[in-house]
């Protein structure tokens, strides 16, 4: 094994590596809980809008950039499998093959990124902006539930844009940490705990993408 | 867990994502947001169970998750509750309003309000 002497010493305040192990990834899932709560705000603001104004969703929904949408829910599950490949492999001490599926995670991120990117131009095109601004909303009546429905896509979408932005920083970070051999198969939790975000992310995405693509009443 | 199982579990977490696409062009009426959202909800369990490692964790790891979707479901719960009770739903006025827009497009809400505040007058 090629594992660094510096990898495999916990920090002082931790008895062993286990210990450590253990406790980092605790953290990390009373974070992630954290993120499932801010979220959870969104979504039922989301949910009482909907309960208000159904027919006007659902053809809000129905107007929505359907294809794209779902080619990003692939996207972003193939990303998840290539997340959990590299700790996978990191777990198998294969350092090499980790970092390559962790740039596969960057490049599909950054595609989901594009694809997102260029929905919003799509919208904008069509005079769809946030706040119920834009032509769209002039020709269809100036229905405040439309108005809300967009806004709420911007800024849920536009949220979770941002955390998947900051998982590929985060991952970038991380592939530094394992190409130097900081993260190695003996303390691999720096990297088991981006994947883990990044997979928390791909399963918020997963809940959008029924809530502002799919539930269009069949249309 | 091997690769054959991550790429298993990728396979189905894609054929669930081609199941609830599909079912999204028939009109399933009051069936579509139960079946949309329990078929993300499968999809979720499963990135979480194997990719997160949930199954393979500590009890503390999921606890700490556990409560999270305890509370967000108590969060939602009593909030759409207050919804559904106090949103006249019978008259389904909002929708109402949606219909209306398609013939007349103005604010008929605001003609309404001006109306009510005149009548107060």
């Amino acid at each position: 094994m090629s594992d660094s002497k510096e990898a495999m010493a916990p920090e002082s305040h931790f008895e062993s590596m286990e210990r450590q192990r253990v406790a980092s990834t605790f953290g990390m899932a009373v974070f992630l809980a954290s993120e499932v709560l801010f979220f959870g705000g969104l979504f039922t603001m989301f949910a009482s809008y909907r309960a208000q104004a159904p027919e006007a969703f659902s053809r809000a929904v129905a107007e929505n950039t359907l294809y794209w949408g779902s080619a990003n829910t692939c996207v972003l599950l193939t990303s998840s499998l290539s997340a959990v490949l590299a700790v996978h492999q990191l777990r198998q001490g294969r350092s090499g093959a980790a970092l390559g599926w962790i740039v596969t995670t960057v490049v599909l991120g950054t595609v989901f990124l594009g694809v997102k990117g260029y929905e919003y131009l799509d919208h904008f095109h069509h005079g769809i902006y946030p706040g119920g601004r834009g032509h769209w909303f002039s020709d269809n009546g100036h229905l405040p539930a439309a108005a809300a429905f967009w806004s709420l896509y911007f800024v849920m979408t536009g949220l979770h844009a941002i955390h998947v932005t900051v998982g590929i920083v985060a991952l970038l970070g991380a592939a530094i940490l394992v190409a130097r051999r900081k993260v190695v198969a003996a303390a691999p939790q720096t990297l088991e705990n981006v994947a883990m975000y990044w997979h928390l992310v791909d399963i918020i995405w997963l809940f959008l993408w029924p809530l502002f693509y799919l539930t269009r009443g069949g249309r | 867990m091997t690769v054959a199982k991550y790429v298993l579990v990728y396979a189905a977490l894609l054929g669930l994502t081609g199941l609830t696409f599909g079912l999204s062009f028939f009109a399933l009426g009051p069936w579509e947001w139960p079946v949309a959202l329990g078929i993300a909800l499968v999809k979720a369990v499963l990135v979480g169970l194997f990719f997160m490692h949930l199954i393979e964790s500590s009890a503390s790891h999921r606890l700490a998750l556990l409560v999270a979707v305890v509370l967000l479901s108590i969060l939602v719960l009593f909030a759409m509750a207050d919804v559904w009770t106090k949103t006249d739903r019978s008259s389904a006025s909002v929708n109402a309003r949606v219909r209306r827009a398609d013939h007349d497009i103005e604010a008929p809400q605001n003609a309404q309000g001006a109306r009510t505040t005149a009548s107060m007058l």
